[in-house]
């Protein structure tokens, strides 16, 4: 069988029971389930959710179930890519980096074709699409995969972009200015034709990293997903485009239509993956020609702002991406982690400082890797670079701002940062070298104050457990 | 239309729905001659509207 969103959920179930959270009483799309995964998320707690009977804002109940919270868990997601949580830098870049082409499937063969819809037969508002955020104007997909080709070359590619749900056949589209989407909408519309879109919604979440992957332009990301996932991904001919532009088979939803050219509306406000609201901004539309799906869909969804959004939708590819670009350059990268807190925005390096001027050099080198990328700190091999005590421990006791702060004026960062100066996307970035100096010849320690440590001997012999009832221990007061 | 300085962030417009009179924000594109004639989309009361409209404007 192939991997598919089902085929994971019947797993996970049977592997990880207490990882699923399975809501049967009924809950609203608009609003309810966002509310639920948040109250979950502030307490750090990351289930995959699977709501049976979501209610559309008809007020009728859905036969489609909602899953969310699907790429939320670092652990998790780690599993489901078969790597090291604390080696997604190097395990994820490598499965990115050995592509599989996709195989192509006739449509009968094609789960995703089992329901076809076109013109005035679609009602995109009979999906349980979430309303996340109380500016929200309304549904969005936030886990709709465009596919677009470049028109000249027909090389597809594929990103994940914000959808509103304006009307049964009429969807906003919003696309960074940066973004692939938006190169290949500028070349449609260069040649006076309206842009082909295919919108795929729900597959395996290898499926779904793969996608991510941050690629060359123009440069397809099915064979990343086939590398990711370890087998090919399926594909089949869309129904309004045919072999032009390719779905995969395997998805549960696929969205078809046309960006019309020159053609903008209001769009948002919207609060997206940096915890703010954007405003509401002139934005493309999505014309939609044809809907197909699986007879019993399931809807992905996605906590938008929330860990669902960030760890494997951009904290992964992220890391990945560094950490194949710097170690080119500085082979005493040890490792790259992109926060859920920094929301992109940060990355911890962790370097092995053998000599002066290696924590500069790390920010230097990751700054240009990604327009998210505004905040990169360096710390040490001693530090726990999935710890961020350490990272702010090493900050405090490991730099002197005057020497080792980088500031970078006048450059290109991502567009949804509130605390971005007006007009345009030009701000500043920068990093803290928060390493200790390097030792001053080879063999010689690090000639600087030592951590606070119990003796070697004394702390293997005095251990919790010999004193301490383990039934008590996880109710004792904690600090912060 | 009331214009009143720009108070706190720069980076917004923030306009008042003429209908239901919530307060919400638009990105300045909406002031670039490509897009000056788009109306805007009140999120709470889905009325659309000018941004002339907008009995109070802040930031613009």
């Amino acid at each position: 069988m192939p991997k598919d969103l089902r085929s994971y959920l019947a797993e996970l179930e049977q592997t990880h029971p207490e990882a699923v959270l399975r809501i049967k009483k009924p809950l609203k799309a608009a609003f309810e389930i966002s509310a639920l995964q948040r109250k979950l998320d502030a307490m750090k707690k990351y289930p995959v959710i699977i709501v049976e009977r979501p209610i559309l804002d008809n007020g009728q109940e859905s036969p489609f179930p909602v899953v969310t919270n699907l790429t939320a868990s670092r652990d998790l997601c780690a599993e489901i890519l078969g790597i090291n949580p604390r080696r997604v830098a190097m395990e994820y870049g490598a499965k990115v980096a050995n592509r599989v082409a996709p195989v192509i499937v006739a449509p009968e063969d094609a789960p995703v074709k089992q329901v076809v819809e076109r013109g005035g037969e679609v009602n995109l508002l009979k999906f349980p699409i979430l309303t996340h955020n109380y500016m929200d104007p309304g549904p969005y997909i936030g886990t709709g995969f465009v596919t677009t080709t470049e028109p000249e070359c027909g090389i597809d590619n594929t990103c994940l972009q914000r959808i509103w749900v304006k009307s049964p056949r009429r969807t906003g589209l919003w696309a960074a200015i940066t973004s692939h989407t938006m190169q290949n909408m500028t070349r449609w519309w260069e040649r006076g034709e309206d842009m082909p879109v295919a919108v795929w919604i729900g597959h395996h979440p290898a499926a779904i990293a793969g996608a991510q992957s941050r690629l060359g332009y123009p440069e397809s990301h099915y064979p990343s997903v086939g590398g990711v996932m370890g087998e090919p991904l399926r594909l089949v001919p869309s129904e309004t485009f045919g072999d032009k532009l390719m779905v995969p088979a395997d998805a549960e939803i696929v969205i078809e239509g046309y960006v019309p050219r020159n053609v903008f509306e209001a769009e948002g406000p919207f609060g997206e993956y940096p915890g703010y609201i954007g405003p509401q901004r002139p934005s493309n539309i999505i014309e939609v020609s044809c809907v197909t799906y699986r007879r019993d869909a399931i809807y992905h969804g996605i906590g938008v702002g929330l860990a669902d959004h960030l760890v494997l939708l951009g904290n992964f590819p992220l890391e990945a991406r560094i950490y194949g670009i710097v170690k080119n350059v500085l082979p005493e990268l040890m490792n790259v982690y992109v926060p859920i807190s920094g929301r992109r925005n940060h990355v911890y390096l962790q370097v092995k400082k053998t000599r002066p001027g290696i924590g500069k050099e790390a920010i230097m080198a990751a700054l240009p890797c990604d327009s998210r990328l505004k905040h990169v700190i360096v710390v040490d091999e001693d530090m726990d670079l999935f710890n961020e005590s350490d990272i702010l421990w090493s900050i405090a006791y490991r730099s002197q701002w005057d020497k080792d702060l980088v500031v970078v004026k006048g450059t290109a960062v991502f567009p949804l940062d509130p605390s971005l100066p007006s007009p345009g996307n030009i701000g500043t970035r920068g990093g803290i070298d928060a390493t200790a100096p390097p030792p001053i010849a080879i063999g010689l320690p690090k000639f600087y104050q030592m951590i606070n440590k119990t003796p070697d001997e004394v702390a293997q012999s005095v251990q919790v457990e010999d004193f301490v009832d383990p039934a008590l221990l996880a109710n004792y007061p904690t600090s912060y | 239309m009331e214009a009143i300085e720009k108070v706190g962030t720069p980076k917004d417009v923030w306009v008042t729905c003429p209908g239901c009179q919530q307060l919400f924000y638009i990105d300045r594109s909406f002031y670039n001659p490509q897009f000056d004639k788009l109306k805007l989309h009140c999120p709470f009361c889905h009325l659309e509207f000018d941004k002339k409209d907008s009995p109070k404007t802040w930031g613009v």
